[in-house]
């Protein structure tokens, strides 16, 4: 898969938007599990999962927004 | 053909435990195939006891759970099981599919150029969703994941190719990211918050992306 860079901005977009997850949310990462909590505390720390789990939502945000273009 | 197969799999954390729990479908799959089961689980899921069993029983195929790393697949207490440049020879003439992150990016290939026949893995994260920890199976989210998943081992013990395997199980995701756009796009409607949605796909997505096979 394509290499993914990260700046300063997308991980504050993220984070901004894990704040709003359920209490309930957990995400499995075949390297950690992360509920919601633990989940900010990654990305705020800037952790391997916090940027594993940073760009899984960047990935998601270019499919999605290749996918509008495409329709 | 060999009619054996191997199952290595471990539960010993709050993630793991839920492709363990995967493969008992894998595992009856089998046993109604009247195909000879090697279970490695918990503390036997270890290096020594795996090289042990593939050189005394040679199954055809290998369906491995747990954490990875690019250069391993990893056992209990996240201990290295197959291991690049070390033990890869094992997987000689054999069918692995490693349901684990990063493996595919180098054992998968270093396996590959050993002999290995096929090497379904995955070359990023493999990640899902899950919203009640308490049921592995029953999990309505983390089930989508598991049906796509699954299918490999459940194709390749009825006999099909591992090239068969890995069409149909990118299927299976290309059909439930469909489904969970619709949702998310607000085309139909869903109890599951919108910000769970965009995570369901987005852990989809990667696994669909990062899924390899090599053969």
């Amino acid at each position: 898969m394509k290499e993914i860079q990260i700046d300063e901005e997308d991980w504050e977009v993220i984070e901004k938007r894990a704040e709003e997850l359920p209490e309930n949310f957990h995400i499995g990462i075949l390297s950690k599990v992360l509920s919601k909590d633990e989940l900010l505390q990654n990305i705020h720390d800037r952790t391997d999962i916090g940027e594993a789990y940073v760009k899984m939502q960047l990935r998601f945000i270019k499919w999605a927004a290749n996918r509008a273009l495409s329709q | 053909m060999n009619q054996t197969i191997l199952i290595g799999r471990c539960d010993d954390d709050p993630v793991v435990i839920f492709p363990f729990h995967w493969a008992n479908l894998i595992k009856e799959e089998a046993e109604k195939l009247e195909l000879n089961i090697i279970d490695l689980q918990k503390e036997n899921y270890v290096e020594e006891k795996i090289k042990r069993y593939i050189e005394k029983n040679n199954p055809f195929f290998l369906f491995l759970n747990g954490h990875g790393e690019v250069w391993c697949t990893k056992g209990h207490k996240h201990l290295p099981v197959l291991i690049a440049n070390k033990n890869d020879f094992l997987l000689k003439n054999k069918i692995i599919y490693v349901v684990s992150c990063y493996t595919a990016q180098y054992l998968g290939q270093m396996a590959y150029e050993k002999g290995c026949k096929a090497y379904i893995g995955y070359e990023d994260d493999f990640a899902f969703v899950y919203i009640n920890s308490d049921q592995p199976l029953n999990d309505s989210i983390a089930k989508i994941y598991m049906e796509a998943s699954n299918k490999i081992p459940l194709i390749i013990l009825n006999g099909g190719t591992p090239q068969e395997a890995y069409t149909e199980s990118q299927r299976i995701f290309d059909k439930w990211i469909d489904f969970w756009d619709k949702k998310w796009k607000g085309i139909e409607k869903t109890k599951v918050p919108i910000k769970v949605v965009s995570d369901i796909l987005a852990a989809l997505i990667t696994d669909r992306d990062g899924q390899r096979l090599l053969c």
